[in-house]
Protein backbone atom coordinates (compact mmCIF):
# COMPACT_ATOMS: atom_id res chain seq x y z
CA UNK A 1 0.00 0.00 0.00
CA UNK A 2 1.43 3.09 -0.49
CA UNK A 3 1.96 6.03 1.62
CA UNK A 4 -0.48 8.71 1.50
CA UNK A 5 1.99 12.39 0.57
CA UNK A 6 0.68 15.60 2.82
CA UNK A 7 1.17 18.90 2.89
CA UNK A 8 0.97 21.51 5.56
CA UNK A 9 -0.34 24.86 5.97
CA UNK A 10 0.51 27.81 8.06
CA UNK A 11 -3.05 29.70 8.57
CA UNK A 12 -3.62 32.81 10.31
CA UNK A 13 -6.85 33.58 11.81
CA UNK A 14 -8.85 36.58 11.99
CA UNK A 15 -11.80 35.38 14.36
CA UNK A 16 -12.31 35.30 18.38
CA UNK A 17 -10.73 32.39 18.98
CA UNK A 18 -13.15 29.73 21.49
CA UNK A 19 -11.04 28.59 24.61
CA UNK A 20 -11.99 24.68 23.51
CA UNK A 21 -9.20 24.04 20.71
CA UNK A 22 -11.45 20.90 19.58
CA UNK A 23 -14.80 22.88 19.24
CA UNK A 24 -12.55 25.40 16.75
CA UNK A 25 -11.52 22.59 15.28
CA UNK A 26 -14.83 20.83 14.65
CA UNK A 27 -16.59 24.18 13.34
CA UNK A 28 -13.81 25.04 11.20
CA UNK A 29 -14.20 20.93 9.75
CA UNK A 30 -17.94 21.95 9.54
CA UNK A 31 -16.90 25.04 7.24
CA UNK A 32 -14.61 23.47 5.05
CA UNK A 33 -16.85 20.11 4.49
CA UNK A 34 -19.57 23.11 3.55
CA UNK A 35 -17.08 24.30 0.72
CA UNK A 36 -15.56 20.54 -0.20
CA UNK A 37 -19.44 19.16 -0.60
CA UNK A 38 -19.32 15.91 1.46
CA UNK A 39 -18.17 13.54 -1.55
CA UNK A 40 -14.51 15.62 -1.88
CA UNK A 41 -14.33 16.31 1.63
CA UNK A 42 -12.62 12.73 2.69
CA UNK A 43 -9.92 12.73 0.47
CA UNK A 44 -9.02 15.54 1.99
CA UNK A 45 -7.48 13.99 5.17
CA UNK A 46 -7.76 17.37 7.02
CA UNK A 47 -6.51 17.99 10.23
CA UNK A 48 -5.33 20.76 12.43
CA UNK A 49 -1.89 19.35 13.78
CA UNK A 50 -0.81 22.26 15.75
CA UNK A 51 -1.63 25.87 17.27
CA UNK A 52 2.24 27.02 17.24
CA UNK A 53 1.37 30.52 19.22
CA UNK A 54 -0.23 33.96 18.29
CA UNK A 55 -2.84 33.69 15.93
CA UNK A 56 -1.64 30.58 13.97
CA UNK A 57 -2.29 27.25 13.36
CA UNK A 58 -1.14 24.28 11.24
CA UNK A 59 -3.34 22.35 9.17
CA UNK A 60 -2.98 18.92 7.20
CA UNK A 61 -4.17 18.32 4.03
CA UNK A 62 -3.48 15.37 1.43
CA UNK A 63 -1.32 16.18 -1.30
CA UNK A 64 -4.23 16.14 -4.04
CA UNK A 65 -6.30 18.43 -2.01
CA UNK A 66 -4.01 21.19 0.22
CA UNK A 67 -4.74 24.27 -3.14
CA UNK A 68 -8.61 23.44 -2.77
CA UNK A 69 -8.38 23.99 1.13
CA UNK A 70 -6.46 27.16 0.34
CA UNK A 71 -9.53 27.70 -1.65
CA UNK A 72 -11.95 27.42 1.12
CA UNK A 73 -10.07 28.78 3.79
CA UNK A 74 -10.08 32.35 1.66
CA UNK A 75 -13.93 31.79 1.18
CA UNK A 76 -15.11 31.28 5.11
CA UNK A 77 -15.89 34.38 6.77
CA UNK A 78 -17.83 32.62 9.39
CA UNK A 79 -17.32 30.13 12.21
CA UNK A 80 -19.86 29.66 14.71
CA UNK A 81 -22.58 32.43 13.62
CA UNK A 82 -19.30 34.71 14.71
CA UNK A 83 -17.06 36.60 11.87
CA UNK A 84 -13.71 34.93 11.03
CA UNK A 85 -11.15 35.12 8.42
CA UNK A 86 -8.25 32.68 7.25
CA UNK A 87 -5.32 33.61 5.61
CA UNK A 88 -3.00 31.35 4.24
CA UNK A 89 0.49 32.49 4.60
CA UNK A 90 3.16 29.45 3.58
CA UNK A 91 2.70 25.65 2.36
CA UNK A 92 5.86 22.94 2.89
CA UNK A 93 6.03 19.47 3.50
CA UNK A 94 7.05 19.11 7.22
CA UNK A 95 5.79 21.26 9.89
CA UNK A 96 9.72 22.20 11.16
CA UNK A 97 9.99 24.06 7.93
CA UNK A 98 6.79 25.80 8.57
CA UNK A 99 7.70 26.72 12.18
CA UNK A 100 11.22 27.96 11.14
CA UNK A 101 9.18 30.66 8.64
CA UNK A 102 7.24 31.60 11.41
CA UNK A 103 9.96 32.11 13.90
CA UNK A 104 11.44 34.25 11.00
CA UNK A 105 8.46 36.28 10.08
CA UNK A 106 8.11 36.83 13.87
CA UNK A 107 11.15 38.06 14.38
CA UNK A 108 10.82 40.35 11.53
CA UNK A 109 8.30 42.28 13.04
CA UNK A 110 10.16 42.57 16.11
CA UNK A 111 12.95 44.19 14.57
CA UNK A 112 10.99 46.46 12.12
CA UNK A 113 9.24 47.48 15.08
CA UNK B 1 -0.47 41.88 9.46
CA UNK B 2 1.88 40.18 6.86
CA UNK B 3 0.16 37.89 4.01
CA UNK B 4 2.89 37.04 1.69
CA UNK B 5 2.76 40.53 -0.17
CA UNK B 6 5.92 43.07 0.58
CA UNK B 7 5.07 46.19 -1.27
CA UNK B 8 1.18 46.68 -2.17
CA UNK B 9 0.54 47.07 1.25
CA UNK B 10 2.58 49.55 2.56
CA UNK B 11 2.46 51.78 -0.79
CA UNK B 12 0.25 54.19 1.10
CA UNK B 13 -0.58 55.46 -1.78
CA UNK B 14 -4.00 55.37 -3.69
CA UNK B 15 -5.46 55.29 -6.95
CA UNK B 16 -8.80 57.23 -7.79
CA UNK B 17 -11.63 55.46 -8.61
CA UNK B 18 -14.36 56.37 -10.99
CA UNK B 19 -17.99 55.31 -11.41
CA UNK B 20 -18.29 54.52 -14.98
CA UNK B 21 -22.50 54.74 -14.37
CA UNK B 22 -22.83 58.22 -12.66
CA UNK B 23 -21.06 60.39 -15.28
CA UNK B 24 -18.01 59.83 -17.78
CA UNK B 25 -15.50 62.47 -17.15
CA UNK B 26 -11.77 62.06 -17.69
CA UNK B 27 -9.73 59.68 -15.35
CA UNK B 28 -6.43 59.66 -16.07
CA UNK B 29 -4.25 56.98 -14.59
CA UNK B 30 -7.67 56.15 -12.53
CA UNK B 31 -9.90 53.12 -12.21
CA UNK B 32 -13.13 53.07 -14.29
CA UNK B 33 -15.56 51.03 -12.61
CA UNK B 34 -19.50 49.66 -13.26
CA UNK B 35 -21.37 48.35 -16.04
CA UNK B 36 -22.70 51.33 -18.49
CA UNK B 37 -20.26 50.52 -21.49
CA UNK B 38 -20.33 53.41 -23.37
CA UNK B 39 -19.04 55.76 -19.87
CA UNK B 40 -16.54 53.23 -19.87
CA UNK B 41 -14.94 53.36 -23.54
CA UNK B 42 -15.01 57.02 -23.03
CA UNK B 43 -13.02 56.79 -19.52
CA UNK B 44 -10.79 53.86 -21.33
CA UNK B 45 -10.10 56.39 -24.09
CA UNK B 46 -9.26 59.21 -21.91
CA UNK B 47 -6.56 57.19 -20.62
CA UNK B 48 -7.88 55.15 -17.42
CA UNK B 49 -5.64 52.89 -15.97
CA UNK B 50 -7.91 49.66 -15.50
CA UNK B 51 -11.22 48.46 -15.71
CA UNK B 52 -13.27 46.94 -13.14
CA UNK B 53 -17.07 45.64 -14.13
CA UNK B 54 -20.24 44.90 -12.61
CA UNK B 55 -21.08 41.73 -12.70
CA UNK B 56 -18.90 40.35 -14.53
CA UNK B 57 -20.39 41.75 -17.73
CA UNK B 58 -18.38 42.87 -20.61
CA UNK B 59 -19.10 44.23 -24.09
CA UNK B 60 -16.92 42.99 -26.96
CA UNK B 61 -15.96 46.36 -27.81
CA UNK B 62 -15.30 48.08 -24.32
CA UNK B 63 -12.63 44.73 -24.32
CA UNK B 64 -11.30 45.63 -27.70
CA UNK B 65 -10.76 49.15 -27.44
CA UNK B 66 -9.38 48.12 -23.19
CA UNK B 67 -6.60 46.23 -25.62
CA UNK B 68 -5.94 48.58 -27.63
CA UNK B 69 -5.69 51.22 -24.77
CA UNK B 70 -3.24 48.49 -23.13
CA UNK B 71 -5.75 48.84 -19.98
CA UNK B 72 -5.76 46.26 -17.35
CA UNK B 73 -8.93 44.60 -16.64
CA UNK B 74 -9.40 43.33 -13.02
CA UNK B 75 -11.20 40.56 -11.66
CA UNK B 76 -12.06 41.66 -8.13
CA UNK B 77 -12.44 38.30 -5.43
CA UNK B 78 -15.00 40.47 -3.02
CA UNK B 79 -18.50 39.45 -5.12
CA UNK B 80 -17.12 35.74 -4.53
CA UNK B 81 -15.70 35.45 -1.36
CA UNK B 82 -18.54 37.43 0.13
CA UNK B 83 -21.31 36.05 -1.40
CA UNK B 84 -22.54 32.56 0.12
CA UNK B 85 -24.29 29.65 -1.69
CA UNK B 86 -26.16 29.34 -5.58
CA UNK B 87 -24.90 33.12 -5.47
CA UNK B 88 -21.17 32.32 -4.89
CA UNK B 89 -21.92 29.65 -7.45
CA UNK B 90 -23.31 31.97 -10.17
CA UNK B 91 -20.45 34.75 -9.37
CA UNK B 92 -17.80 31.90 -9.59
CA UNK B 93 -19.44 30.82 -12.99
CA UNK B 94 -19.55 34.52 -14.48
CA UNK B 95 -15.60 35.33 -13.69
CA UNK B 96 -14.50 32.36 -15.01
CA UNK B 97 -16.57 32.87 -18.13
CA UNK B 98 -15.10 36.71 -18.30
CA UNK B 99 -11.49 35.28 -17.34
CA UNK B 100 -11.16 32.47 -20.07
CA UNK B 101 -13.41 35.27 -22.75
CA UNK B 102 -10.86 37.87 -22.24
CA UNK B 103 -7.70 35.61 -21.75
CA UNK B 104 -8.70 34.22 -25.47
CA UNK B 105 -8.95 37.91 -26.61
CA UNK B 106 -5.40 38.98 -25.34
CA UNK B 107 -6.21 41.51 -22.72
CA UNK B 108 -4.08 42.10 -19.71
CA UNK B 109 -5.74 40.81 -16.77
CA UNK B 110 -5.11 41.39 -12.91
CA UNK B 111 -6.78 39.76 -9.72
CA UNK B 112 -7.35 41.75 -6.93
CA UNK B 113 -9.30 41.16 -3.53
CA UNK B 114 -11.11 44.67 -3.38
CA UNK B 115 -11.41 44.33 0.62
CA UNK B 116 -13.30 46.67 2.32
CA UNK B 117 -12.26 45.21 5.50
CA UNK B 118 -10.00 42.90 7.47
CA UNK B 119 -11.69 40.03 7.39
CA UNK B 120 -12.68 40.28 3.31
CA UNK B 121 -9.19 40.61 2.50
CA UNK B 122 -6.63 37.38 0.98
CA UNK B 123 -3.13 36.31 1.22
CA UNK B 124 -0.94 36.40 -2.05
CA UNK B 125 -1.15 32.05 -1.69
CA UNK B 126 -5.44 32.57 -1.35
CA UNK B 127 -4.87 35.02 -4.92
CA UNK B 128 -3.14 32.68 -6.59
CA UNK B 129 -5.46 29.56 -6.14
CA UNK B 130 -8.67 31.69 -6.50
CA UNK B 131 -7.55 32.80 -9.88
CA UNK B 132 -6.16 29.51 -10.81
CA UNK B 133 -9.64 27.92 -9.59
CA UNK B 134 -11.15 30.34 -11.89
CA UNK B 135 -9.12 29.12 -15.22
CA UNK B 136 -6.10 31.06 -14.96
CA UNK B 137 -2.89 29.26 -15.60
CA UNK B 138 -0.21 29.24 -12.48
CA UNK B 139 1.93 32.01 -14.34
CA UNK B 140 -1.22 33.92 -15.35
CA UNK B 141 -1.95 33.86 -11.97
CA UNK B 142 1.38 35.46 -10.22
CA UNK B 143 1.88 37.80 -13.23
CA UNK B 144 -1.96 39.28 -12.92
CA UNK B 145 -1.63 39.65 -9.09
CA UNK B 146 1.71 41.74 -9.72
CA UNK B 147 0.20 44.08 -12.43
CA UNK B 148 -1.39 45.82 -9.97
CA UNK B 149 1.16 46.29 -7.78
CA UNK B 150 3.20 47.90 -11.00
CA UNK B 151 -0.28 50.13 -11.49
CA UNK B 152 0.22 51.18 -8.42
CA UNK B 153 4.46 52.15 -8.26
CA UNK B 154 4.60 52.99 -11.91
CA UNK B 155 2.36 55.79 -11.85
Amino acid sequence: MIREKHRYLLVEYNSEMPQDKAAFSKALHREIMSCFGQLHYFKGSFRIMEFPGGNFFIIRSSLNEYENLIRALALIKKLEGNDAAFYTLRSSGTIKALKQYLDKMQNDAESAE
Amino acid sequence: MRLGFSKVLSAGKDIGMHDADKKAGDCDGCIAYGSNASNMIHMVRSGANAIMLNDFKIEKKLLEIAIENECILLIPFNSIISSYGFERSRNLFKASKLLTYATKKGAKISFISMASSKLGMCSYMQLVELAKMLGASEKEAREGIGKITKLVFDR
